[in-house]
């Protein structure tokens, strides 16, 4: 199958280790016609197989991605990392159609009794520091059903280029990625030179020319010119442009200015609040320092209050939804400060959540994101209700027909990779979308975000087979996606507990996620060792 | 013979030398007094009645009273002339803590063996409660038993106003307590036997049955308590039994059903009551069919008006809308009994355990049914209305104690002020439950009172036995220490010691427990 693939579907972007791999498939394909599919499927030990020339999902239930309901059941034909083919039966269509013989392939998936959505698409998450290693977020992102990840580049742009090859080649098992590249990162020009919006258009092309797609504006939210310019400057080279904006700078750009001046999506909560306020700034407290982690994210929450709740909900979600900006809400990141036993008390945390994560997530003034060392009940309260406006306001938009998009943040304050994938979920039906909504806000929805939408985020012929095979519907519970399943009953009223996502299919190639999840627990066991109590668990330690 | 009767009044002066003793000694190192004057030194006081935090003051309480309270503050010590502190028996330094009322938990539950019943009260005292208003699960005369020896310091434990089911041990048959003529004779024969607290949970399915009874307990000096069952509702919702004087209603039933156009809610036709199941998810989806305008205008008018008192135990339903957090709260391994855990675990068979199959969408009703809830809440405390507070903890997850200051940040949710919910846990409590001299800090009322590490204003997580973490001056983190002292009619308490016996409970109930159950086995690192 590889084989094919390099010949027929890349045949301009031979690296040296894809015409080594070439040499090696055609030996193999001299000296056995069926050998070569027994290369491609032992990269990954027994954690994934594929991609194979021919992959059929037998009798599978269908959440295509765009919102429609459920469907089928089908047989999905896949070839290479293309679904070429759905074939219905259901007795109706079945019966009409005449012909009931079941498609087949080099492999056959029972999928009866489960699910198959698209692969979601996190545009946001982070890859954090050495010691934790990157297969950790890959493995946990996969097994959680991220099959295409936005990951900001933590470890420096060219180690996130050369993963996203990598990960193109299929040398490594991880999402497709789209990293996030900041304004001007990887050009020699100065500063001088790249604050200058006559030269916005220039740096964009070549920002993308060097594979950049996701850039993000964050460092020129100071200046309107320069961020019309930039935001424009990315859309036409082919890109698209986030926005983080910071609290610092929503005197001058806040969420309305930023959709008016063409930015392709808004993430986390930011400068929405602030686009109802009568004036152009918050009040701040008189000791306010931005610099202060503390105040800013306990501010970050008051400003909220501050809102005019009619302008928000009326004016501001019209203007949004009329300049079509895209919101990706990334709820589950800052969850925590509206609760913050329950985030540092999550079941998985002992078991899969890295101890380095675990030591940047305890309150620390001198770490990002690890702002709680004085955490109240009433900036708890403020959050709750900020959360709440937050949701009504995602509502409206959505309402009026703006798209909502999907996006983690994790990596960050108590968010463990691939568990906060599925609590993002929850956290954007409780704006009171319905699930099938927010199922299309990480599959179609994000595939938009990216200007992918012809090619990911839907079960349909002629799109990438990047497919999640569900045990029970995530529709009847979002908590069937989570590596541990949800507790229900079985027809005889006895209780079990479902196995998730069984397999994630990126690429066509089909992994096992259990076996993932074996890797991502003995990564976290051995950074474990030696681990003494902290300030958050300590209370809770039994002393034998 | 002689020598016989040496021996005897020898054994009998060390016993009366022993009893004496055991006025302070009584619960070991675990609490002392009451004492003939104990002085609180330098306390910032939260009074209970929603004023805010005035200070510092030295109280004087006399055996189990605050007889005076002396403010220190440089404004009324200058005027004062006099900067002598007073002394006593026993002087507790409370400079830079805070002292307020005991709480008051009008409605939680006691369970059954092999859970110590002093689990129960120990981590009750030591998250703040002086005061509590229990289920008899253990059947009604042990709770009455237990109330008597609490009032007279023989056992460590609140004060307890057991629950009495209408006509509980008076002896009259079925039909006679079911008819509403009957009412006073009956109430009358239940407060001879020492009822304060009567349920009329039962008698939803006859409005005049349930007015009768409420205006005889009232009558008789006591209060009357409200579950209205959804099965019921059709006959009495919530407006229905506040209109027929019912003290209080418990829990977030028959609000939603007051503001619907008919009188019951659309169930599905395959429901079922007694399918614990489906009964609470239904009960979190009438907030979804609730007239929003009506409930919060002419539904929150009418409670007011009639005068009920709103019990809304917040805390017991929150695994309703978070499950995951409930289930992997963090003092479950150190803290909560196991029989709890079995008793909280998915299990169609038990009460309360219903989270056999419950969906995203179950916990999406729920969330939207805590949010219009608190809303109600909130509009009825903004018109007047009377807002308590209870846990009916020993359910659901809810670990008793802690769940006590996690209600206190649910009832915060609603967006009444901090002191407003402190109120809620004193003052009001003290009202509902028709003790006049509980629920505030002030002279001439019980010494019923905590001696809080921090302020509960600025966090109320410094109220947890646990604490909060916070930085003190230099910006180093540390831990504050929770409610040091619990002082109940005067016996001040040790609350590190309580539940240091409380983690010794804990421990042995789950020696050889297998920690692998259903909730618990994804996350089990296996060796």
């Amino acid at each position: 199958m590889r084989l094919r693939a390099l010949l027929f579907k890349k045949p301009m972007k031979l690296t040296y280790k894809d015409s080594k791999l070439l040499l090696i498939a055609m030996l193999f394909f001299a000296v056995s016609f069926s050998s070569n599919d027994a290369f491609a499927q032992k990269k990954f030990g027994d954690l994934a197989e594929g991609p194979y020339d021919r992959l059929v999902i037998r009798n599978a239930m269908v959440i295509p991605g765009h919102g429609g309901p459920p469907v089928g059941p089908y047989d999905i034909v896949i070839e290479d990392d293309i679904i070429k083919e759905m074939i219905p039966f259901d007795p109706v269509t079945a019966e009409r159609r005449g012909d009931s013989s079941r498609p087949t392939g080099n492999r056959v998936i029972d999928a009866t009794g489960k699910y198959v959505m698209p692969g979601l698409i996190d545009l946001h998450g982070h890859l954090r520091q050495e010691p934790m290693p990157l297969e950790y977020i890959y493995y946990l992102k996969l097994a959680h059903g991220v099959t295409t990840f936005g990951p900001a580049s933590d470890r420096g742009i060219e180690s996130a280029m050369r993963d996203v090859e990598r990960e193109n080649n299929n040398e490594i098992l991880a999402p497709t990625m789209y990293p996030l590249w900041s304004w001007g990162v990887g050009l020699d020009y100065d500063q001088a030179f790249l604050e200058d919006p006559k030269n916005a258009a220039r740096v964009a092309k070549e920002m993308v020319a060097k594979g950049a797609h996701q850039v993000y504006l964050n460092g020129v939210t100071w200046s309107d010119e320069l961020f019309e310019a930039a935001a424009k400057g990315v859309w036409e080279a082919g890109g698209v442009t986030g926005v983080h904006i910071p609290p610092s700078n929503t005197a001058v750009v806040d969420a309305v200015d930023a959709a008016r001046m063409g930015v392709t999506f808004i993430l986390h909560h930011y400068g929405y609040a602030e686009s109802s306020l009568d004036r152009a700034v918050q009040d701040y407290p008189k000791d306010y320092n931005f610099g202060n982690e503390n105040h800013r994210f306990r501010e970050a929450g008051r400003v909220w209050q501050e809102a005019d709740k009619k302008k928000l909900l009326g004016e501001v979600a019209d203007s949004l939804a009329a300049y079509g900006v895209i919101m990706q809400p990334t709820r589950v990141v800052y969850e925590a400060n509206r609760d913050i036993l329950r985030a540092q008390s999550l079941p998985w945390h002992e078991k899969y959540t890295h101890e380095s994560l675990i030591q940047w997530n305890l309150p620390n003034p001198a770490y990002h994101g690890s702002y709680h060392y004085d955490w109240t009940s009433d900036d708890e309260q403020t959050w709750y209700e900020a959360y709440d406006l937050w949701g009504d306001l995602i509502y409206e938009f959505n309402k009026r027909g703006g798209t909502v998009a999907y996006g983690t943040d994790d990596n960050y304050i108590w968010a463990t990779p691939g568990f906060s994938n599925i609590r993002e979920l929850q956290l954007i039906r409780e704006s009171g979308m319905h699930t099938l909504e927010v199922l299309k806000t990480a599959n179609q929805n994000s595939a938009k975000a990216l200007r992918l939408e012809d090619k990911i985020g839907l079960v349909h012929p002629g799109y990438k087979a990047d497919l999640l095979i569900i045990d029970g519907s995530p529709l009847y519970n979002l908590r069937f996606m989570y590596s541990f399943g949800a507790v229900t009953l079985d027809e005889n009223g006895e209780m079990y507990r479902t196995k998730g996502i069984v397999n994630t299919i990126k690429d066509g190639i089909v992994i096992n996620n259990s076996k993932l999840m074996e890797e991502v627990a003995k990564m976290v066991a051995k950074s474990k060792e030696g681990v003494e109590a902290n300030i958050a668990d300590e209370p809770f330690l039994i002393k034998d | 013979m002689k020598l016989y009767n040496r021996i005897f009044s020898t054994v009998l002066f060390s016993i009366l030398l022993l009893s004496s003793l055991s006025a302070q000694k009584k619960f070991n190192d675990l609490a002392e007094g009451p004492y003939d004057r104990l002085v609180i030194r330098n306390a910032m006081v939260i009074p209970g009645h929603g004023g805010p935090p005035v200070g510092p003051y030295d109280i004087v309480i006399e055996k189990n009273m605050i007889t005076e309270m002396i403010p220190f503050d440089p404004v009324t010590a200058e005027r004062r002339g006099e900067s002598n502190r007073p002394t006593g028996n026993r002087v507790i330094d409370a400079t830079g803590k805070f002292v307020m009322p005991g709480m008051i938990d009008l409605h939680m539950h006691l369970r059954k063996e092999p859970m110590e019943i002093e689990y129960v009260y120990y981590t009750k005292l030591a998250h703040g409660v002086t005061t509590i208003v229990p289920a008899p699960d253990r059947g009604l005369d042990k709770a009455m038993k237990s109330a008597e020896q609490s009032a007279k310091n023989e056992i460590l434990a609140p004060k307890i106003f057991p629950i009495w089911g209408w006509g509980t041990n008076t002896g009259f048959d079925r039909a006679f307590i079911e008819d509403p003529k009957n009412a006073t004779k009956v109430a009358t024969e239940m407060f001879k036997k020492g009822a304060h607290v009567v349920s009329v949970g039962s008698l939803g399915w006859n409005q005049k049955l349930l007015g009768a009874a409420n205006k005889a307990v009232k009558e008789a000096g006591g209060i009357t308590t409200y579950h209205i069952p959804p099965n019921t509702t059709a006959v009495t919702n919530a407006v229905d039994a506040a209109r027929l004087g019912t003290t209080m209603i418990e829990h977030h039933y028959a609000y939603a059903e007051s503001s619907l156009d008919r009188a019951v809610q659309n169930y599905p036709n395959d429901y079922n009551y007694n399918d614990e199941n489906a009964r609470f998810r239904h009960a979190g989806k009438v907030w979804t069919e609730a007239n929003k305008e009506r409930l919060l205008n002419e539904v929150a008018d009418s409670l007011v008006a009639y005068g009920v008192h709103m019990l809304p135990t917040r805390v017991v339903y929150e695994a309703n809308r978070d499950i995951l957090r409930a289930s992997s709260l963090p003092w479950h391994e150190k803290y909560t009994h196991q029989s709890l855990i079995d008793w909280n675990l998915p299990n169609p068979k038990f009460h309360g355990s219903y989270h056999y199959d419950w969906t995203s969408d179950d916990e999406q009703d729920w969330y939207d049914a805590y949010d219009l809830w608190g809303d109600l809440i909130y509009e009825f405390n903004k018109r007047g209305g009377h807002v308590s507070y209870g846990t009916d903890d020993n359910y659901i997850w809810a670990t008793p104690g802690f769940s006590n200051v996690r209600e206190l940040q649910l009832l915060r949710e609603t967006g009444m002020h901090t002191l407003e919910v402190l109120k809620a846990a004193t003052h009001n409590s003290a009202i509902t439950l028709r003790q006049e001299k509980l629920g505030l800090v002030r002279p001439g009322y019980v010494a019923d009172l905590l001696i809080v590490d921090e302020s509960p204003l600025y966090n109320l997580r410094n109220l947890y036995s646990f604490g909060a973490v916070t930085v003190d001056k230099n910006g180093e983190m540390y831990r504050t220490k929770g409610i040091i002292h619990t002082i109940k009619d005067g016996v001040v308490i040790e609350n590190d010691l309580l539940m240091k016996e409380v983690e010794k409970m804990v421990k042995k109930s789950k020696e050889g427990v297998d920690p692998s159950n259903i909730m618990t086995s994804p996350f089990l690192i296996e060796n």
